[in-house]
């Protein structure tokens, strides 16, 4: 997992439904046009795969979106062996695909298991029916219990399972009881998102009418708290603000966003990132399906936005996402000249602990660690 | 043969069609053609367009053939209008023979109208009353004629009828001028004397000034003589705004125009100073009238970054190059670090500084709230001058404390006059004249103390009187009071920047409103913070602003990133804007929250 390593990630921007609190790239079509789709990622991918020559094969394909648990598996195994004919899929990579309980069968598991899919992430949230149905999710809990048996049954041993917590009726006993139901499931890896309010959302706009849809500030912190103790408890150790895994479980494909390591995006919206001398370049696709398409499979990508990172923002860049994880980051003379003396100082408020050879937040740092990287990077 | 020359300025209440009118009258004399027709012409700086206001006065000289065939030179003067800034009001007026006094037809004379018209007849000018705005429904000329007569006094039977906005009436306004405004008396074979009645910097040009010739002649190669500053210099340009800047041969007795003589600050182009003949310095007295403006309202400006420091001197000597009325000398305060004290000639023109200095000159700076300057007699038996209250000696050291008194003068229409005394009673004025100004108007007098106004009085009575009432002051000396220093402290800190002198009655309340508008601007921390008002020890009002417990976010995936980073390039900025005082980050309004409590 170093930090020359190369991810691919793939965006499905299709869904059955808008869920409400949502504001990731997605469309919500009649008919999928799954081929045109498929075509328009590999051609893409042909484009783009020259950027990244030279490096050594990819260590992880993630397919995320959207729901792309939605696209046949035939669809998804098309783009793997693409990648792997391109760049090079290496022999243990992580192979991942986002999927919602409700599409998940006792076929799927088999079917993507063939194509080269090794770890599922399902979109559980909650088993709360009550909360669920006010998150505007489709399945209940029983129905992700299923999923994740039928996952099980069919062969696919490594599933994440997503959760959310900080909604305005969950209580911190009925988040904990989501914990718990998940652990009893035995996943690999649990991600735990603190519902976020995003503006262009429906709750967003509901939001801003003067609705309070977030437990209140004090009480989530103590939630956030007792939710990754309770993880840890059940054998799932936090390594990451929302994320925890069994040991050596950790999201391959996450990490390396974490890291300063390069990925190619490739859809609909799909964010890419390479590294350019000491500094580095990002650029995003067009969001709308349509477009995005159209452009691809005539060979000349469409982007929304294409930025040049200097030497110093990529630092920033790597100090505002390292600290995400529980390990931190390693301290090199170029961040310590940087940033060590507000680090230090940090530490003396007991926001940030492993000094000198590693920046890391402590607990309570990382409850406020928007504001810990706020101080780091404006001194 | 008198010269065909008038010198006249515009006098009118804000918003009665000043700007207007002067606009018509350059687009009627094709001094501005109607492209460059921009609304307001004279309001050259943009700042002076958006709040609507006129902070320099300009000269500009018209041509215009009059009924009688002859061309005529017409210089108009604009005038500054607002209290703050009467006596350039009062040297732009020593300028000119004649004034036009604009009167909204529709809401009669104002308390500040009322104000210049008097320093119009101190210098003995005629008068052309103006009805503008005749065009609007509500106008009613007789109402106002009437009032023009009984209020100040003039004859208004041949006042003009005009609608600036249409362009009504604007020609019989010029062809009054020439008519009624006397031409200027000619002196041209006396030694040179010449008013200055405004200057400003310019960056390539140095300092110019706006000049009446009064006596002789100058022009470009004089040799002349600062009276007040005692300065000499050679004139290398004289000219006329047209409006644009045109050079001329000279500029004689009775003429204005602009002067420019290598001069590196306004403060040796004092407005109301004479310029004289050098080689007969000594025997030439200056023109009456010239005053030294002294600064009544004090305050700290602190740049955000300390680093800054530097960069805000250099701004504050740039503004003093262009501000004569404007002063500062260092500060330290043991919250804000170092910064400079500065003097206002009272809260519009401190607005104004702060607002300069941010736009023009990209600082970021924290002022602190206003004062006025205090006398105070200690117990040893000095006398002191207190402009800043973290200087107030402490309590048992203190025999007396004086503060400076006004006397206001407010014009309404007698339905707001009990508001209008409510608000007088409450910031410690005392009643001195309440009569009938007119049928439809109440003249109130109040002493009050200069701190009370120097806040939002202002504010308060146009909202209290629906924009009817219009305020004037003069200053009235010093008057003992019973004042105590308020102290702001944060955890436990006292914050001296947050300091205020406040009337003992009137402490407990400040304090209290003082906290609670501070735990509103203070954001939460990483621990909690204490905000408590004192006076001395003891402790009268008490906040908390609670530690801030959760701040992440969830997810931080590769869209997320960019993301994040624009968010946090927003935050920098934001932050940058905060000042770290002891362990705290205060925003820069709570060192201006005093202001904003009642």
């Amino acid at each position: 997992m170093g930090e020359s390593s190369l991810g691919v990630y793939v965006h499905y921007p299709y869904c059955a439904r808008h869920c409400p609190y949502c504001d990731f790239n997605v469309a919500v079509a009649r008919a999928i046009p799954h081929d045109d789709y498929r075509d328009a990622v590999i051609a893409e991918l042909r484009v783009r795969a020259p950027d990244f020559a030279g490096r050594p094969p990819a260590v992880s394909l993630y397919f995320g979106g959207g729901t792309p648990g939605l696209w046949p598996a035939g669809h998804i195994g098309a783009v793997i062996d693409a990648v792997d004919a391109t760049l090079g899929l290496a022999a243990d990579a992580e192979v991942t695909v986002e999927a919602n309980p409700e599409d998940v069968t006792p076929a799927t598991a088999p079917a993507l298991r063939a194509v080269g899919v090794n770890r599922i992430s399902l979109g559980v949230q909650s088993f709360d029916d009550a909360l669920l149905r006010r998150l505007g999710r489709m399945h209940t809990g029983d129905g992700a219990r299923r999923a994740v048996d039928a996952l099980r049954a069919g062969g696919l041993e490594d599933v994440n399972l997503d959760l959310m917590h900080g909604e305005a009726g969950q209580t911190l006993a009925g988040a904990l009881a989501d914990v718990h139901a998940a652990v009893a499931l035995a996943p690999t890896h649990v991600s735990t998102y603190q519902l976020t309010i995003e503006p262009q959302t429906a709750f967003g706009a509901r939001a801003r009418r003067g609705e309070a849809l977030l437990v209140e500030d004090d009480q989530l912190s103590v939630m956030y708290g007792a939710v990754r103790a309770a993880l840890r408890g059940g054998g799932l150790e936090p390594y990451e603000i929302s994320n925890a895994a069994r040991p050596g479980r950790e999201a391959r494909h996450n990490t390396l966003y974490w890291t300063d390591g390069e990925y190619l995006g490739l859809g609909a919206g799909a964010h890419g990132y390479v590294h350019r001398g000491a500094g580095a370049e990002r650029w995003s696709n067009a969001r709308a399906a349509k477009r995005y398409m159209a452009a691809a499979l005539s060979g000349r990508p469409a982007e929304a936005s294409r930025e040049a990172i200097d030497a110093e923002g990529r630092l920033e860049d790597r100090v505002l996402c390292g600290l995400r994880l529980d390990r931190g980051l390693a301290v090199d003379p170029t961040l310590d000249a940087r940033f060590g003396p507000t680090a230090r100082r940090l530490a003396d408020q007991g926001l940030l602990a492993g000094l000198p050879d590693r920046w890391r937040a402590t607990d309570r740092g990382r409850a406020i660690l928007d504001r810990v990287i706020l101080e780091l990077v404006t001194g | 043969m008198p010269r065909r020359v008038r010198n006249f300025a515009i006098i009118a209440h804000i918003d009665h069609g000043k700007s207007t009118l002067a606009d018509r009258i350059l687009s009627l004399t094709g001094s501005v053609s109607e492209r460059e027709e921009r609304a307001q012409f004279l309001d050259s700086m943009d700042l002076e367009r958006e709040r609507g206001i006129t902070i320099k006065a300009q000269a500009v000289r018209l041509s215009w053939k009059a009924q009688d065939g002859e061309l005529y030179e017409l210089n108009l003067i604009d005038t500054p209008g607002h209290v703050d800034f009467t006596y350039e009001v009062s040297r732009s007026l020593a300028a000119c023979e004649g004034v036009l006094l604009v009167v909204d037809a529709s809401q009669g004379v104002e308390a500040q109208t009322l104000a210049n018209v008097y320093l119009a007849l101190d210098n003995d000018l005629e008068i052309v009353p103006v009805l503008n705005k005749i065009d609007l429904p509500a106008a009613d000329a007789d109402r106002v004629r009437a009032e023009i007569e009984d209020v100040i006094g003039l004859d208004a039977s041949d006042a003009l009828l005009t609608s600036a906005k249409t362009g009504l009436g604007v020609e019989s306004v010029i062809d009054a001028v020439i008519e009624r405004i006397p031409p200027p008396e000619d002196h041209t074979d006396a030694p040179l004397r010449a008013l200055i009645f405004d200057s400003w910097y310019d960056n390539y040009r140095g300092v110019i000034m706006l000049v009446r010739v009064v006596d002789g002649v100058m022009k470009s190669g004089s040799e002349i003589h600062m009276k007040a500053t005692a300065q000499d210099y050679e004139v290398i340009e004289v000219g006329v705004f047209t409006p644009q800047a045109a050079r001329v041969e000279q500029l004689q007795s009775g003429d204005v125009g602009f002067v420019i003589a290598n001069i590196k600050e306004v403060r040796h182009a004092r407005v109301g100073d004479t310029i004289v003949d050098a080689t007969k310095a000594k025997q030439l007295e200056p023109l009456s009238g010239f005053k030294e403006v002294a600064p009544v309202v004090f305050s700290g400006l602190f740049p955000v970054q300390s680093s800054d420091y530097g960069d805000l001197r250099e701004a504050l000597e740039k503004l003093k190059l262009n501000d004569a009325a404007f002063n500062f000398e260092p500060e330290t305060s043991a919250a804000l670090g170092f910064g400079f004290r500065c003097g206002f000639l009272g809260l519009l023109h401190l607005e104004i500084v702060q607002e300069r200095l941010e736009r023009e000159f990209d600082m970021d700076l924290i002022t602190t709230a206003p004062t006025v300057v205090y006398e105070v007699d200690t117990t040893a038996g000095e006398t002191l001058k207190v402009d800043n209250p973290s200087l107030l000696p402490e309590a048992p050291e203190i025999a007396e404390i004086r503060e400076p008194y006004i006397k206001s003068t407010i014009h309404v229409p007698p339905d707001y006059a009990g508001p209008v005394i409510a608000l007088c009673e409450e910031r410690r004025g005392e009643q001195i004249g309440l009569e009938y100004a007119g049928q439809s108007r109440m003249q109130i007098k109040y002493l009050l103390p200069l701190s009370e106004i120097v806040f939002d009085f202002f504010d308060r009575l146009k909202s209290i009187t629906r924009g009817y009432g219009s305020f004037e002051y003069e200053v009235a000396g010093y008057r003992a009071s019973n004042l105590i220093k308020l102290d702001v402290r944060l955890n436990g800190d006292v914050v001296d920047a947050l300091s205020i002198i406040v009337h003992r009655d009137r402490a407990y309340q400040r304090g209290k409103a003082l906290c609670e508008r501070l735990r509103k601007v203070i954001e939460r921390q990483q621990f909690d913070v204490a905000i408590q008002a004192a006076i001395g020890n003891k402790i009268i009002s008490r906040e908390t602003v609670k530690a801030l417990r959760k701040d992440v976010t969830a997810k931080c995936y590769g869209g997320d990133i960019s993301r994040k980073r624009k968010l946090l390039q927003k935050q920098k900025a934001g932050k940058k804007r905060m000042k770290q005082v002891g362990n705290v980050e205060v925003p820069q309004e709570a060192f201006l929250a005093v202001l904003k409590v009642d």
